[in-house]
């Protein structure tokens, strides 16, 4: 027995609540030291890693970012050179979406989904842990690679035959490949979790109907992942036989075809624009309700809408290849869906508007970010629809246009809800409060420079400038407007450097904030901040989809939960009625070993094949202790 | 009652597996039909959305009397919400389906 775990059976309903408190604290704490850091399966203290990691990448990506707009502000400068520019705008991409947006959305739902429905921890802890070391280890590879001048030059997208061994010469392809791999593999790990927390350890009483918006969210998210995300892992494992062991999958001489990567890669890569728009979704609907103090209108048309989009994203993946030679009927079939996902987008716009405009709104900074949102987003959106359509992609294809339009989907439809997200649950975690006047001052500094220095970037566009290029001649007539926007991306930074400072200050020295200062009606309110390792004290009953505003001081709550070792309630799919007492795994430093040995084989089967051999037995050896039957409790469920 | 409670439930969700697979099938038609279209001067990818349309949106309907009839017999909260959610998207699919249908009358299948 460890961890405070005695033979004796004892329920959470024999002892009074501070009683309850230290034993609950005894069985679910984080041991101090390096030893608890690397075996924790906390997912609060897991979640809280992936997104202070995860803004560590952002601020490095924004740092590519702001290399690569000295080098176009003016035409035929000599910053960077063309090898090292397109390393850059490769790292930037890949950075960006790999290591910095997905994982935010799925960090914020690792730390907030158990606590929004109620349970004491995620399902799967220790896969939860394993993810996170496995992320980290891939922006590790890329980050290091890059600064050894290794980094990949291929694209977000490593189109083949550029990445392939006829054209992508030395490790950097690979490299790229296996970043995918890490990252990917990460993010599979958290969406089951995620699944599974969400339909099977909800809070007695919290059937669907009742499920919050965000939750919801992260659900149809995680269904997404598990879905899209075995395709791009499909396109790097055979791009990386192609490199590395030399079969001819993408080369068309000996039978095999290019297009075809183009097709695994987006029929990851749109819905990929989902799976970082989504969480966005939820978290825009959550503060929205908070502010306007009232319930989202139309929550079951919210609900239609994320099902919906998250369904329709698979079928859009072709309007990325609309310049590829597809016969124009069949590229049709996806505007028409490219379409018909304006539907349920603009479906939310409209609750959200409703919801704003029924409530009695409160301006404060996450609100602000909210609305910061809709405004970008609907540009964003708008422009969607233009470059849906074949004639008009045609045109502006691999121009500025369409980096004008993906920054104002994915900044504006993921960002700006992110950080209005910080601002709102800032608070929870950290238990105080960020600046209130620095809050806004960031907004504005944000969405200001955002559209200065994006908003350019359409009319660079439509005046011919293609994407991914490292200088320009003087003659072309792109030169007063680059400037512009490499000068308006100082008031971005600017805004950034701002909510860098509030985070960092507040975290230490913010106003003390009490366990609900918004007073928001979801239930990770209803514990202190920052919550304590088992989260509530009592497993809550839900009986309302508001449950803090509908029932705030009968909070009423299930007991019965043995106290003496790490257990949960597991409940029905659709009403969440209880249905067993579930053994939680505890700490373990398997899943960082196992995670260790997986990093070895990944990266050294970059330079042999042959370390996928020798490279599985470590991580055999490391599965085998991490499943070893243990004679605990939590062998016993 | 069991039984007859569960059909409700396979009712209800009738709109959000029967329209998204139609939408899917038909997706994948699309890029195999345009050539036989185009061979044969005939409208199999028009008749292949619309019927998906159809299909789609009967399931629609087919979720939302399901949803009615929980509302109706008594507290069913969680059915009412299955129901009707999923047959809003059914709609959403009958829309995108019908829009793919349009496209077909539009174009031959032989423009490239």
């Amino acid at each position: 027995m460890r961890d405070g775990e005695t033979k004796r059976d004892i329920r959470d309903t024999d002892l009074d609540r501070p009683a309850l408190e230290a034993a609950l604290a005894r069985i679910w704490n984080t041991p101090e030291g390096l030893w608890g850091a690397l075996a924790t399966v906390d997912h609060k203290i897991i979640g809280r890693r992936y997104v202070i990691t995860a803004f560590v990448f952002l601020a490095l990506g924004g740092v590519l970012a702001m290399l690569m707009r000295l080098q176009l502000a003016q035409p035929e400068a000599r910053v960077l050179g063309p090898d090292r520019y397109n390393q850059i705008f490769t790292m930037h991409g890949s950075n960006m979406m790999f290591l910095f947006a997905v994982p935010v959305m799925e960090a914020v739902g690792v730390y907030l989904v158990p606590l929004m429905v109620g349970t004491r921890n995620i399902a799967f802890p220790r896969l939860n842990a394993f993810s996170y070391w496995i992320f980290l280890a891939g922006g590790a590879l890329l980050w290091i690679s890059f600064v050894l001048d290794m980094g990949p030059d291929v694209g977000w997208f490593a189109y083949v035959p550029l990445s392939g061994p006829q054209y992508g010469f030395g490790k950097r392809a690979d490299i790229w490949a296996q970043m995918i791999t890490f990252t990917e593999l990460s993010a599979l790990a958290v969406s089951v979790e995620i699944v599974v927390t969400i339909l099977k350890q909800r809070a007695p009483g919290m059937s669907l109907d009742k499920i919050p918006l965000f939750v919801w969210s992260m659900l149809v998210t995680s269904f997404v992942v598990i879905m899209a995300m075995p395709a791009i892992m499909i396109a790097s494992s055979t791009l990386i036989l192609d490199r590395l062991v030399g079969t001819h999958l993408f080369n068309p001489a000996e039978g095999g075809d290019v297009l075809l990567w183009q097709h695994l890669f987006w029929f990851f890569g749109h819905p990929e624009v989902y799976i970082i728009f989504l969480p966005a979704v939820g978290m825009v609907s959550t503060m929205t309700a908070t502010f306007a103090r009232r319930p989202v209108f139309g929550d079951l048309a919210m609900v239609m809408a994320l099902i919906a989009t998250g369904i329709l994203a698979f079928g859009l993946w072709v309007h990325h290849m609309f310049v590829t030679g597809l016969p124009r009927l069949g590229e049709s079939f996806f505007t028409a869906s490219s379409m018909a996902i304006a539907i349920p987008a603009g479906v939310q716009i409209f609750c959200w508007l409703a919801t704003l405009w029924d409530g009695k709104p409160i301006f404060k900074t996450p609100l602000l970010f909210v609305i910061g949102f809709i405004v970008t987003f609907v540009i964003g959106g708008l422009t969607g629809v233009m470059v849906a359509s074949v004639p008009f992609d045609t045109q502006v294809h691999d121009t500025y246009f369409v980096v004008a339009h993906f920054h104002y989907v994915l900044i504006g439809g993921a960002v700006f809800p992110l950080l209005g997200a910080i601002y709102y649950w800032f608070p929870k975690i950290t238990g105080r409060m960020m600046s209130e006047s620095l809050g806004r001052s960031a907004f504005w500094l944000i969405f200001i420079g955002f559209n200065m220095t994006f908003f350019p970037m359409h009319i660079l566009g439509l005046q011919g400038m293609p994407r991914r290029i490292y200088t320009y001649q003087p003659d072309m007539p792109w030169h007063d407007l680059n400037l512009f926007v490499s000068v308006s991306s100082l008031i971005l930074v600017a805004g950034f450097l701002l909510f860098f400072f509030d985070a960092i200050r507040s975290a230490r020295r913010g106003l003390p904030a009490g366990d609900n200062p918004w007073d928001a009606p979801t239930l990770e309110w209803a514990t202190s901040s920052p919550p304590p390792s088992f989260n509530f004290s009592y497993i809550p009953v839900v009986k309302a989809a508001n449950p803090l505003w509908e029932q705030p001081d009968v909070l009423a709550v299930a007991g019965g939960l043995r106290i003496n070792s790490r257990e949960l309630i597991i409940s029905t799919v659709a009403s969440a009625e209880p249905e067993a007492r579930e053994a939680s795994p505890r700490n373990s430093i398997w899943p960082f070993v196992a995670a260790l040995a997986t990093t070895v084989m990944l990266i050294s089967s970059i330079f042999t094949p042959w370390a996928v051999v020798w490279g599985s037995i470590p991580i055999v050896v490391a599965l085998i202790g991490w499943f070893w039957p243990k004679g605990t409790p939590e062998d016993e469920s | 009652m069991s039984t007859h409670r569960n059909l409700i439930y396979v009712l209800a969700c009738a709109g959000l597996v029967i329209a998204p697979s139609a939408w899917i099938i038909n997706t994948q038609l699309g890029q195999t039909l345009p050539y036989l279209d185009c061979q044969h001067q005939a409208s199999w990818s028009a008749v292949a959305s619309f019927v998906g349309a159809a299909a789609s949106c009967l399931a629609a309907l087919i979720s939302w009397r399901s949803a009615a009839r929980a509302k109706m017999s008594g507290p069913l909260p969680t059915l009412a919400f299955v129901g009707s959610t999923s047959a809003l998207t059914a709609l959403i699919f009958t829309f995108a389906l019908s829009m793919q249908g349009l496209a077909s009358l539009v174009l031959s299948g032989c423009e490239r």
